[in-house]
C-alpha cells in the first residue's frame, strides 16, 4: 500500500487512540470524583441521622437520670400497700410529688408515651397518665426487657423496641433504677421508667433529604426495623431485615453493595449505641440510582468516545480518499506529461524537419535563379552580340519574372520566419541619404523603362539612424513593387521621400494609382490580404509583403501606415526612431 | 585578376566563368571540393569564389582544411550560398578564413564589382 496512505492511517489511528486515552483517563477521574461525592453525601447523611438520634437518646436518657435524682423520686414508695389489681397501681390522689414530675415530663416535648414507677418486683406503682394506668393489660411487667435489663445491669437501661400494647406505637423504654442511698446494701427502691414513642424518630428521618428510590432504616439490636422512611408512621408490627452489618461498622460509617430483595443496592450504615445496645442507621438505594450521576457520566464519555471514533474514522476515510485521488491524479499527470513530452519531441522533430525541408527547398529554388539572372545580364549587356528590340524586351520579361520569383521565395521564407519569429535583424548606423541614393539608383532605370515617373524628395542630410538597412530595403522594395502594380498606365508617378521630425524620421512611398478605399485600409497589413482590382496590369504577389513590412517595422522600433482618399493615390508612411542607439 | 570558381553547379560556373573571361579576367573552374582544395593549395589566385553547399566535400570542409594547414591566410575567399546564414554562422566562417559571404542569386555584374577589390591591378 502506498506509503502516504499507511502514514495517514497510522496518524489517524494514533490520534484516535490518544484522544480516547485522554477521554478514558479524564472520565475515570470524573467518575471517581462523582462516586466519592456520592459516597460522601450518603455517609454524611447517615452520620447526621445517627448523631441526631444519638443525641436525642442521650438527651432523654439524661432527663431520666436527672429526674431520678430528684428527692421526691428518690424517696421510697410510700404506699406500696395501696397497689390494687383493679387500678393496676396506686390511686390517683397519692404520691402527688412523684406524679407531678411524671406529668411535667409528659407535657414537655419529649415524645414520651408514658412515665411510670415500677416496684422492684415489676409491679406498676403508678403510671402517668392515670387513665392509661387503669387501662393497662396487666399490673406486672417483669417480663419486659426493660425490667430484665435494669435488674441485670443495675444501671440505666434502654430496652429493645417493642410495640406498646396500649398505643400501638413502636416504643423503647428507658429505665433507671432508684437505689436507697441510705442503706448500706443500696437496696432497690424502684424503677423509674419512661417509654419513648419512636414516631419522634420517624420525624427525624422525615427531615432527611433522600435520593431517588432511597430509603433510610433504623434497626435495633435484634434486627427489628424501628423506623422506615418508606412508611409514614411506625408500623404496628416489627419487621426484621436480613442484614447484619453491626459488626462491620465498628462505630464508623461504612458503605457496601449488597443485593436486597433481589435488587443490587448501595448501602450506607453506621451503628449507634443506644444504652448498652447497638442500633444501626442504614440508607439503602438501588445501585444504579445511587450512582446515576457517574453512570450518566460514563455513558456520556462512551458517547463522546464513539463520536470521536466516528469523526476520526470519517476523517481518515476522506483523507485516504483524497490521497488516492491525488495518487490517481499524479499518475494521470505523469502519463500526460510523458505523453506531452513525446508529442513535444515529435513536434520539435517535425519542426526541425520542416525547417530543414524549407531551407533545402529555398536553397534549391534559389540556386537555379543564378544562371538565369546571369545569362539574362549577359544577353542584355550584349555579351552574346547585339540584340534586336524584340529579343531585348523578351530578355527583360525573363529578368523581371525571375526577380519576381526571387522575391516570392524570399517572401515565403520570411513569412515562415515571421510565424516562427526567427527573423534575424542586424542593427547598424545607416545614413538615410545614402540609403535613398542606393534606392534611387536601383529603381531609376526600371521605372523609366516602364514609363513611370520617379521622384525622390528627401530632407535627410546628415541624418543617421540605427536600423537594419537590408530589412528597410526589403520594405521599400515591397512598397515600390506594389506601387508599380497600381499606378495608371499613363502618367504613372511614384515618389519616395523622407524628412526628420523631433525624435524620429518619416519616410514615404507615394503613388498616383486608384488609391485604397477606407474600408479596405484596415485589413491591409494582415497576412495574405490582397486588394482585388480590375486593373489590367497583372497583380501577382503573395499578399505577404505588407504583413511582413509591418512586422519588420515593429522590430525596428517604428511603425507603418497608409493614407489614401481612395481616388487619387496612396501614400505609405514609415516612422523610425532616431534616438535608439 | 585570377579568379577560381569552386561550385558543383556547372550551369553557374559556366555562366560566371564566361562572364568573367568576357570581362577580361582569368577564371579557373572546379566542380568538385577535393579538386578545388588542391587547386587552391597549389596555385595562386587573387580571389576564390567558394560555394558552401557542395556534396561530398563542401565549401566549409575546404575552409576547415585550409585553416588547419595555415594556407587560408594566403588566399582571399569569398563564400557563396543560397541558404540563409546566421550572424553566428557568419562569424564562424570568417574566423575560418572567409573574407565575406554573398547570397545567391547575385547579379554577375554586381559580383564582379565586388570582386574588384581583390584585383591587385586595380589599386
Amino acid at each position: 500500500m502506498n506509503k502516504e496512505i499507511t502514514l495517514t492511517i497510522i496518524i489517524v489511528v494514533a490520534a484516535t487512540i490518544l484522544v480516547l486515552a485522554i477521554l478514558y483517563v479524564s472520565n475515570n477521574i470524573e467518575v471517581k470524583r462523582l462516586d466519592d461525592e456520592i459516597i460522601r453525601t450518603r455517609t454524611n447523611k447517615v452520620l447526621l441521622v445517627s448523631s441526631r438520634f444519638e443525641l436525642r437518646m442521650q438527651y432523654l436518657t439524661g432527663i431520666m437520670e436527672m429526674t431520678s435524682q430528684i428527692p421526691s423520686i428518690m424517696k421510697p414508695p410510700a404506699y406500696p400497700n395501696l397497689i390494687s389489681e383493679q387500678l393496676k397501681g396506686i390511686p390517683e390522689d397519692v404520691e402527688l410529688e412523684k406524679k407531678a414530675i411524671a406529668k411535667n415530663m409528659l407535657n414537655a416535648d419529649f415524645d414520651l408515651d408514658y412515665v411510670f414507677y415500677a416496684m422492684p418486683n415489676g409491679d406498676i406503682y403508678f403510671l402517668e397518665p392515670f387513665n392509661a394506668q387503669v387501662e393497662l393489660s396487666q399490673s406486672n411487667f417483669a417480663f419486659r426487657d426493660w425490667y430484665k435489663g435494669v435488674i441485670s445491669t443495675g444501671s440505666t437501661y434502654v430496652s429493645e423496641v417493642y410495640v406498646s400494647a396500649a398505643t400501638g406505637h413502636n416504643v423503647v423504654a428507658i429505665a433507671v433504677p432508684i437505689y436507697d442511698n441510705n442503706t448500706a446494701d443500696r437496696d432497690l427502691n424502684g424503677i423509674w421508667v419512661s417509654t419513648l414513642n419512636l414516631s419522634a424518630l420517624q420525624r427525624i428521618l422525615g427531615q432527611i433529604e433522600l435520593g431517588t428510590n432511597e430509603y433510610l432504616l433504623v434497626i435495633d439490636q435484634n434486627n427489628n426495623i424501628v423506623a422506615d422512611t418508606r412508611k409514614a408512621e411506625s408500623s404496628t408490627e416489627l419487621q426484621k431485615i436480613p442484614l447484619d452489618l453491626k459488626d462491620q461498622s465498628e462505630g464508623e460509617t461504612k458503605t457496601t453493595t449488597q443485593t436486597i430483595e433481589g435488587e443490587i443496592s448501595f448501602v450506607t450504615f453506621r451503628s449507634v449505641p443506644i444504652g448498652i445496645h447497638e442500633w444501626l442507621i442504614v440508607t439503602i438505594q438501588p445501585y444504579d440510582d445511587a450512582f446515576s450521576p457517574s453512570i450518566t457520566e460514563a455513558q456520556e464519555a462512551i458517547l463522546i468516545a464513539l463520536t470521536v471514533v466516528i469523526i476520526m474514522g470519517l476523517t481518515g476515510f476522506f483523507l485516504i480518499r483524497k490521497i488516492n485521488y491525488n495518487i490517481i491524479l499524479s499518475k494521470k499527470l505523469e502519463e500526460t506529461n510523458a505523453d506531452l513530452k513525446i508529442k513535444t519531441e515529435q513536434l520539435s522533430r517535425m519542426d526541425t524537419a520542416k525547417e530543414e525541408f524549407s531551407a533545402m527547398v529555398t536553397h534549391e529554388l534559389k540556386t537555379p535563379l543564378m544562371p538565369i539572372i546571369g545569362y539574362c545580364k549577359m544577353f542584355k549587356t550584349a555579351m552574346f552580340g547585339k540584340l534586336s528590340d524584340e529579343q531585348a524586351s523578351a530578355i527583360d520579361v525573363i529578368e523581371k519574372n525571375t526577380r519576381r520569383l526571387e522575391r516570392l521565395i524570399t517572401d515565403i521564407m520570411d513569412a515562415r520566419k515571421l510565424d516562427i519569429d526567427k527573423m534575424k535583424f542586424r542593427f547598424e548606423s545607416l545614413s538615410l541619404s545614402d540609403f535613398f541614393e542606393n534606392l534611387s539608383d536601383g529603381y531609376k532605370k526600371v521605372l523609366k523603362d516602364q514609363g513611370i515617373d520617379f521622384a525622390v524628395k528627401i530632407d535627410l542630410k546628415d541624418v543617421v539612424i540605427n536600423t537594419d538597412s537590408s530589412r528597410l530595403r526589403q520594405i521599400f522594395d515591397n512598397l515600390i513593387s506594389n506601387a508599380i502594380k497600381f499606378v495608371p498606365q499613363e502618367k504613372g508617378l511614384i515618389e519616395i521621400g523622407g524628412y526628420k521630425e523631433n525624435d524620429h524620421v518619416i519616410l514615404y512611398v507615394k503613388d498616383n494609382g486608384a488609391g485604397i478605399p477606407q474600408e479596405k485600409q484596415k485589413n491591409l497589413f494582415k497576412k495574405f490580404y490582397q486588394i482585388d482590382t480590375s486593373e489590367r496590369r497583372p497583380i501577382g504577389g503573395t499578399g505577404l509583403g505588407l504583413a511582413i513590412s509591418k512586422g519588420i517595422m515593429k522590430r525596428l522600433g517604428g511603425s507603418i501606415w497608409v493614407e489614401s482618399d481612395g481616388k487619387t493615390g496612396t501614400t505609405f508612411y514609415l516612422k523610425l526612431p532616431t534616438n535608439n542607439h | 585578376m585570377k579568379i577560381l570558381l569552386v561550385d558543383d553547379n556547372s550551369d553557374i560556373t559556366t555562366m560566371l566563368s564566361k562572364y568573367f573571361m568576357m570581362k577580361g579576367h582569368d577564371c579557373s573552374v572546379s566542380n568538385d571540393g577535393h579538386n578545388g582544395l588542391s587547386l587552391i593549395e597549389n596555385q595562386h589566385f587573387d580571389v576564390v569564389l567558394l560555394d558552401l553547399a557542395m556534396p561530398d566535400f563542401s565549401g566549409r570542409d575546404i575552409l576547415d582544411a585550409l585553416s588547419r594547414n595555415g594556407k587560408v591566410k594566403q588566399v582571399n575567399i569569398v563564400a557563396l550560398t543560397a541558404s540563409s546564414v546566421s550572424s553566428d554562422d557568419e562569424v564562424t566562417l570568417k574566423a575560418k578564413g572567409a573574407h565575406s559571404i554573398l547570397k545567391k542569386p547575385i547579379d554577375p555584374d554586381e559580383l564582379l564589382n565586388y570582386l574588384m577589390q581583390f584585383d591587385v591591378n586595380s589599386r
